[in-house]
């Protein structure tokens, strides 16, 4: 029922809901998570009714200035894909923090497990550790760098830029970083600890394992999240007609007409309360 | 206005409405259809995106309140975003006085 998404707003039997349309319309193009979303659609559910209630028409015919509200609050296309930038902008920002914080703390956790634990059982490193170690040190550069590269950009005033796919491209190099150290270090886990399991200390192996099985999840997550904005970028790259979009002036009260949101039925939008 | 003439200064112009203090999404719009003369119409849904572009560059901060059983975010500028303000300021300044110049209406501001 639409009145469970509007809350306060007056019940209008048997009449359309156009700003309950509006947003169950724009719950299902945005991109981002639960908590996210259900948050930008909370702020919007208020801006559309803050609208509604300016308008003079709201006491007489509350369907009108919500019709109204739609009308003047811009296509859902062009709205949605405006908060998906958003929405692509945190994720960035997440893997770049995870590739700054994650790394040292992951060194850590097998610095430790390694430093409590019984000595290698190999009088000299074989190659395979040798080359783990390159691996452990390409991929801490990759995440590390990534991650400061965003983190700097990502910050003041040089963020507002619009076009900025460096912050996306940043981020999903300091994914695939972490994944490589990670996967780096189960490698090196499991050549030692298979052939050699009295060679490790397992209690305190299982700290920084647990962290990395999260981790991949995490960061599989994450950049699962920023590929139609990587994919969106190389097609614009490709045609280049990507630039000068910009939404169109605020539409007039004669064009409310032809929303198409003012005749459609009431629907229900599932939602849970926004989190702060 | 053109919403087009306005690409690139939107950002600008929500720092400076929020100056004075916090404003919730709505009453952003309004300050500035009011600051403008009502000169700026903008399709009001894309202040918001705007607003969490914003916040994301650590410009402005969101908090929630409740307003009328609704759940209501407002903003307010950061350190961050008044010196950004600053800055923006400073370069809207020079381009309108070069644009001023070059278009033959003479220096900008105009001398009084």
């Amino acid at each position: 029922m639409a009145g469970a998404v509007l809350g306060p707003a007056p019940s209008l039997p048997g009449q359309a809901r156009p700003i309950a349309c509006y947003l169950a319309d724009l719950q299902t193009r945005l991109r981002g998570d639960g908590r996210w979303r259900r948050n930008v659609l909370a702020e919007a559910e208020d801006g559309l009714l803050c609208a509604a209630e300016a308008h003079p028409a709201y006491g007489e015919n509350p369907a009108l200035a919500e019709a109204l509200a739609v009308a003047a609050w811009g296509p859902v296309e062009r709205i949605a894909a405006e908060y998906n930038d958003g929405a692509d902008r945190l994720t960035a920002r997440r893997l770049h923090r995870h590739g700054l914080l994650l790394t040292p703390t992951l060194a850590l956790g097998w610095g430790l497990t390694l430093f409590v634990g019984p000595p290698a059982p190999w009088p000299h490193a074989p190659l395979t550790v040798l080359v783990c170690v390159v691996l452990l040190t390409g991929g801490a550069a990759l995440a590390v760098g990534g991650g400061a590269t965003g983190v700097l950009a990502g910050r003041g005033v040089r963020a507002l830029t619009r076009a900025r796919p460096g912050g996306f491209h940043s981020a999903i190099a300091a994914g695939h970083g972490l994944l490589l150290i990670i996967a780096t270090t189960l490698v090196l886990l499991a050549n030692r600890g298979i052939p050699h399991p009295h060679s490790l200390c397992w209690p305190a192996a299982l700290a920084p394992l647990t962290a990395s099985l999260t981790a991949i999840l995490r960061l599989t997550a994450l950049m699962r999240g920023l590929r139609p904005r990587l994919a969106g970028e190389r097609a614009q790259g490709r045609s280049r007609r990507g630039a000068g979009k910009w939404p169109a002036s605020a539409p007039t009260q004669a064009q409310h007409r032809e929303s198409r949101y003012e005749a459609c039925p009431s629907r229900s939008l599932s939602r849970e309360r926004p989190e702060a | 206005m053109k919403a087009e003439a306005l690409k690139g200064h939107l950002d600008g112009m929500l720092l400076a409405v929020l100056e004075p203090g916090e404003l919730h999404g709505y009453a952003v719009i309004e300050a500035l259809k009011q600051r403008s003369g009502g000169q700026i119409a903008l399709p009001t849904g894309t202040v918001y995106p705007a607003l969490h572009r914003l916040e994301a560059a650590g410009l402005v901060k969101g908090a929630w309140s409740q307003a009328d059983g609704r759940r209501r975010r407002s903003y307010t500028l950061t350190r961050a975003g008044r010196a950004a303000l600053t800055e923006r300021r400073a370069s809207w300044r020079e381009m309108a006085a070069a644009v001023s110049t070059v278009m033959g209406s003479g220096p900008w501001p105009a001398p009084s």
